[in-house]
């Protein structure tokens, strides 16, 4: 039973006037108290009739509610892959919904907007507009469902609309690694986590870690447990890793990719001498910002003829134990400049350290003249002679050195007519397996002036002269005023790796979903810290082609999500233009080793993210008519009773306003 | 045979390194703007000069000095020295446009008066010159900069008379690209043919003459290092930062 009330409140208002008018002239005549009570009684049935209330008496009944069915109609819901059968996913559930006898009235496609009867065209939606199609349905729709992979965003929902997820069939292997977590973007020198769990059959499973194809790490985890391993990257660039599980003769591999990067270049630059060289690569490497710096030069040698208190000097002692020796590993390039290294009794010892820190992925640049080359040559460490890109044989002098580029990396990016320099150069033999820079003409023959080495996993360039600053202040000229900066930056880039990286590139992975997450890179090969690139993109092979939507992630990293695919071999092409014009195209070739599946597990995951609702359905578990099925309890109006229209009710009104001068004309008073 | 290969190799090395290494010499020239011109440093001063500096702090001056003027090529020489006792004749548009590129490209240029007076009239040319080659004016230096802890601790008197507390200096590119010294740090190395000091040092006398020494060493290396001194006290910093950044787990 349920009360309304239709009243018209300027009829309403009227006669709550004229029943207190009437009120308060009845309270105030002196008459007999049961007549004041029959014309209260009007007064009040007046008052229910001014409210015009109905009486509706209801009966419970259960009937199918009027549902609408909406089929996201994304390109990727209306891509066959193979992977659902010959039919999409969209058709699926189309089929599902036919079968289940429902009318095409109902069936509705959320596309770029809401479609009605029959799918979208050739039109293409990346992503299906949800909220924009159930704001377009026609009203009178009791109940919503949904029929979507999860992979459209799904907002706006006010609990009206039920999921239905469509996603490929997927079979779990009984030895896996799930749960795949690592950084899309790693900081050398920074350790970071990767997190897993593993399943099989045995109750313990030995996992290992390998970095490009090198076992890093091993432990066994017990069978459905979370495992992690603590990765130290070695060096920047991709890194392919694999985490393998092992059970018995079964083993299953995950590769994943992490590229590194450096946050800042770290530089300790150690000069022998007070020198117009260093005044100015100072200057130099201060400006970037980019880039940790410490610095020392040696400003006077135990021999220099002074004699005064320490205290009426300003000298920083040299810590050549910590440098030397213990703090050296966490920086990237060591520069030794006319560095005497007989001056502080740098021994063998102290040196053997500096070629480990090569051999392991540093790297070391040698800008020297006399004294430097003086003190290699006596060098007594075998090690940091080997490292050496050329052998010091002895020192002229001459007012004009012609130089010329060599075909290397580091030369490319330079003019061809290296401006010459005037001064000291040491003559010098290549060492073995070293390769020149740029080269300089004396006596008839030529001689290294730049060369570099790779020793172990690090590089080392030597320069052998101190005159390189002319070309920042004098031998450059108006017509190469940048030479020196650029020979600088290139030189730096060779020994910080960042010439061997490209401003943008990608890596294929699965956390969960499969994705291409884009790196782009700044100018000083630093991660993007902000949203200035566009990128456009698309997969092709096995006869389809499917955009990539990039999205920018965080610090460097685009992401876009790749669409249900089976496994084999496709090509990714991805344009990255930059706000300041310059774009970069690359493309590369990916092996999906399975097939990239949206499994209806995962869309739950995805309406969870997007919707809050984590509740949905699988059409996989589906029988046909689940829904017509499903009655819902309604009440039905059976009876109303309206006051204003009843016989009997005005009746009662009649005979209360007429009781009193019934009653007069009675007693005769009237 | 590898070894003996390599022994062979080091043999060759030390065998054919015939030439001890020779001194890093710095590309240092006085300026003496036009010839004939009340600029220029005496010979003798300049060798005691050189001698002082590679003594004390292994700055090597080229044995003969180098005088040059405006009309030839500044960039070779990163550091010029002026000290005028009157003031030269004005230079040309195309000498300011040249000193302007000398300083852009690096230059840096020490300018001492030596003429014994309060305002003279080299001092208010130097003034002049720096105003227009700069477009700011000379300004005295704080007590905290670089070049009164480069290598010395300058905290006294200096020079012949003791006029200003501090040099002056002009801003350029994030630097002090000129500095000027009223207090005359030139003259106090003059000597007569017997080897006597020509000028007293006035009030300081000998204590003033070596601080003067001093603070023409803190200009020459301030030339040569920059700012290296301020910044050598953020090193800890720098380096506790970078300890502990490699120290902790990235978070992702």
């Amino acid at each position: 039973m349920e009360i309304r009330f239709g009243y018209n409140p300027y009829v309403l208002a009227g006669c709550l006037f004229f029943l207190a008018v009437s009120a308060f002239f009845l309270v105030r005549k002196k008459s007999l108290p049961r007549l004041k009570a029959l014309r209260f009684s009007f007064l009040i049935l007046l008052g229910v009739l001014a409210l015009n209330p109905a009486l509706d008496f209801k009966k419970r009944e259960y009937r199918e509610p009027e549902t609408a069915y909406v089929i996201d109609s994304s390109v990727y819901m209306r891509s066959k892959t193979g992977l659902t059968g010959p039919l999409s996913k969209a058709a699926l559930a189309e089929k599902w919904l036919l079968e289940s006898g429902t009318s095409r009235k109902s069936i509705f496609y959320a596309a770029d907007r809401l479609y009605s009867g029959f799918p979208p065209g050739t039109g293409e939606a990346y992503y299906s507009d949800f909220e924009g199609a159930l704001g377009a349905l026609p009203s009178g729709y009791e109940r919503i469902v949904y029929f979507t992979d999860g992979y459209s965003p799904v907002t706006g929902t006010d609990g009206k609309v039920e999921f239905v997820l469509v996603g490929e069939p997927s079979e779990k292997e009984p030895l896996r690694i799930e749960a795949l977590k690592y950084p899309d973007l790693a900081f050398l020198h920074m350790p970071f986590n990767v997190h897993f769990e593993v399943f099989g059959n045995a109750g313990g499973i030995r996992t290992e870690l390998r970095d490009n194809g090198i076992k890093t790490g091993s432990r066994e985890f017990p069978n459905g447990s979370a495992g992690s391993f603590t990765v130290s990257p070695k060096g920047i660039g991709k890194h392919d890793y694999g985490l393998c599980a092992f059970s018995g003769a079964a083993e299953k591999c995950l590769n994943f990719s992490v590229n590194v990067f450096r946050d800042k270049l770290r530089i300790v630059y150690l000069s022998g001498v007070p020198n117009h060289g260093y005044y100015f690569l100072r200057e130099y490497l201060k400006s970037n910002p980019s880039l940790d710096m410490l610095s020392f030069i040696i400003l006077r040698e135990p021999g220099d003829s002074l004699s005064v208190r320490e205290d009426e000097l300003s000298l920083i002692p040299f810590p050549r134990e910590e440098i030397f020796l213990k703090d050296l590993f966490h920086f990237d390039v060591f520069v030794l400049e006319e560095f005497d290294f007989r001056q502080l009794a740098i021994n063998s010892f102290y040196l053997d350290n500096v070629a480990k820190f090569v051999k392991e992925g540093g790297s070391l640049l040698l800008i020297g003249g006399g004294a430097m080359a003086e003190s290699l040559a006596k060098s007594p460490s075998e090690n940091f002679r080997e490292l050496l890109p050329a052998l010091p044989l002895e020192i002229k002098k001459t007012d004009y050195a012609r130089l010329f580029p060599s075909p290397h990396p580091v030369a490319s990016g330079l003019t061809e007519n290296i401006p010459p320099l005037r001064g000291e150069f040491v003559l010098s033999r290549p060492a073995a397996d070293s390769r020149e820079i740029i080269g300089f003409e004396y006596g008839g023959s030529r001689y290294p002036l730049v060369s570099e080495k790779k020793y172990g996993k690090g590089r080392v360039v030597m320069i052998n002269s101190m005159s390189l600053w002319q070309w920042k202040t004098f031998s450059a000229g108006e017509k190469n005023r940048y030479f020196y900066y650029d020979f600088y930056k290139n030189i730096f880039s060779w020994l910080d790796f960042t010439l061997d990286l490209k401003r943008a590139d990608f890596t294929v992975s699965k956390t969960g979903r499969f994705y291409v997450n884009a790196y782009v890179l700044d100018e000083n090969y630093g991660p993007l810290t902000h949203d200035g690139a566009v990128l456009k993109g698309h997969i092709a092979g096995k006869g389809i082609k499917l955009p990539l939507a990039f999205n920018f992630r965080k610090r460097g990293v685009y992401r876009a999500y790749l669409p249900p695919l089976e496994k084999g071999v496709y090509s990714v092409s991805v344009e990255t233009s930059f706000r300041d014009g310059y774009s970069e195209k690359y493309s590369g070739k990916i092996n999906l080793d399975e097939n990239i599946l949206y499994r209806e597990g995962f869309s739950a995951e995805g309406l969870e993210k997007y919707s809050g609702r984590p509740e949905a359905l699988k059409l996989s578990e589906l029988k046909p008519g689940y829904f017509s099925a499903q009655k819902k309890e309604y009440y039905r109006v059976n009876k109303t009773f309206t006051p204003g229209a009843s016989f009997y009710f005005l009746l009662f009104l009649v005979l209360f306003f007429s009781a009193e001068l019934a009653f007069r004309r009675f007693k005769g008073e009237l | 045979m590898e070894i003996f290969l390599r022994r062979a190799k080091i043999a060759f090395f030390f065998l054919f390194f015939a030439q001890a290494a020779s001194a890093l010499e710095l590309n240092m020239a006085v300026l003496d703007p036009y010839q004939g011109s009340p600029c220029g440093f005496d010979e003798k001063v300049y060798s005691e000069i050189a001698l002082w500096l590679d003594g004390a702090a292994n700055i090597r001056l080229p044995v003969k000095m180098k005088k040059i003027s405006l009309k030839d090529e500044l960039s070779l020489y990163p550091i010029l020295l002026l000290s005028c006792s009157r003031p030269p004749a004005d230079p040309d548009f195309e000498e300011i446009v040249k000193l302007r590129k000398y300083f852009s490209s690096g230059g840096n240029l020490l300018i001492n008066d030596s003429s014994g007076e309060m305002d003279s009239a080299f001092s208010l040319w130097a003034e002049k010159l720096n105003g227009t080659v700069f477009n700011s004016e000379m300004k005295p230096l704080r007590s905290d900069e670089p070049l009164f802890k480069s290598f010395f601790i300058i905290n006294r008197p200096f020079g012949r008379y003791f006029f200003s507390a501090v040099p002056k200096g002009t801003e350029f590119e994030g630097r002090k690209a000129s500095l000027f010294f009223k207090n005359d740090i030139y003259s106090v190395w003059r000597k007569d043919g017997n080897g006597k000091y020509l000028y007293k040092c006035v009030p300081g006398g000998e204590a003033q003459r070596e601080m003067s020494r001093r603070v023409l060493l803190n200009a020459v290396m301030y030339f040569l290092t920059g700012d290296y001194k301020s910044d050598a006290v953020h090193q800890p910093l720098i380096m506790d930062r970078i300890r502990k950044i490699d120290s902790q787990l990235m978070e992702y």
